[in-house]
């Protein structure tokens, strides 16, 4: 019984369901939608975090920051003592190389959430 | 694909502004929007209408919080029945919806057989409509409809029950079936 019940009411709504044809609906929509003007200072912020990325990229890239980071970390491995396992050079330069993979991909995110959320 | 095509046009739309891409959006999805608010407006034409295009605008303004953890539709209902719900609150009217929306205006040659489910519908409460419209009408899962409405699963499933004896009922009183 409330099976047949339950077959009456979807037959019922399953023909009265039918496709609203556009007739311009979208059109109208289209015509009202708000500009997204971008704000200036949105732009400018935009531009100025492209600016510390460019230079953050560049200090990393450079003789004097891959001289600082190895040294940084060559202090580190001093107070725990770690020179006495006598790491290689190799070793370290590839730890500087991931160190600075995670900076990039770390940047590169929070720059692209940065866009989005704009 | 459906889900991929919806994700790669609202991505065009968030990160180039590309309204081209949204009017595609737009024409994809008007039909279901505005067939679900002309059941809760039960029948009125121009308020359907009126709330259908505040709730693409709406969309439009905030697609950049579309996060895709449901469905684009999923989040386009929400919108949607936000909106509705919003406008019940400013005519200061939570009652019955019957006592807020006006006589449906329709002159489509098939108008008679139109507001007859807008009529069956008003017989139902304006959760028991939100509800059936989604669940049979828009064929949407229990789930998504808890995602649209923020009402619990077991709500929705007595909403959708009561709303379907209702209507059974008004069916048969009308010889429907017979």
């Amino acid at each position: 019984m409330a099976d047949k019940e339950n077959d009456i009411v979807l037959q019922f709504l399953k023909e009265q369901k039918q496709d609203i044809p556009d007739n311009g609906f979208s059109s109208r929509v289209m015509r009202n939608l708000p500009d997204r003007k971008t704000h200036r200072l949105v732009v400018l912020g935009r531009i100025w975090s492209c600016v510390c990325i460019f230079a953050a990229l560049l200090f990393l890239c450079s003789g004097y920051g891959q001289t600082l980071i190895v040294s940084a970390l060559d202090n580190i491995m001093c107070q725990f003592k770690i020179t006495e396992l006598k790491i290689n050079t190799t070793h370290l330069i590839f730890g500087a190389a991931a160190v600075y993979l995670a900076t990039l991909g770390g940047l590169f995110k929070s720059l692209y959430s940065k866009i989005l959320k704009a | 694909m459906k889900e991929i095509n919806d994700i790669a046009l609202v991505a065009q739309v968030a990160v180039f502004h590309n309204k081209r891409a949204f009017g595609q959006l737009v024409e994809k999805y008007q039909s279901p929007v505005r067939r679900f608010l002309l059941n809760l407006t039960s029948g009125d034409v121009e308020l359907s209408n009126d709330l259908s295009q505040e709730t693409f605008i709406k969309a439009y303004s905030n697609i950049t919080s579309f996060k895709n953890l449901s469905g684009f539709s999923t989040w386009l209902f929400r919108i949607a029945y936000n909106v509705f719900y919003d406008y019940l609150r400013s005519r200061k009217d939570t009652s019955s919806l019957d006592d807020v929306v006006s006589q449906p205006q329709s002159s489509e040659p098939d108008a008679a057989m139109k507001l007859d489910v807008h009529n069956a519908m008003r017989i139902l409460t304006p959760n028991e409509r939100t509800c059936v419209s989604l669940h049979l009408m828009e064929d949407l899962p229990i789930d998504k409809i808890a995602q649209i409405t923020g009402m619990p699963e077991g709500t929705i499933k007595s909403h959708i029950s009561r709303g379907k004896a209702k209507l059974s009922t008004y069916l048969k009183n009308n010889g429907y079936g017979r």
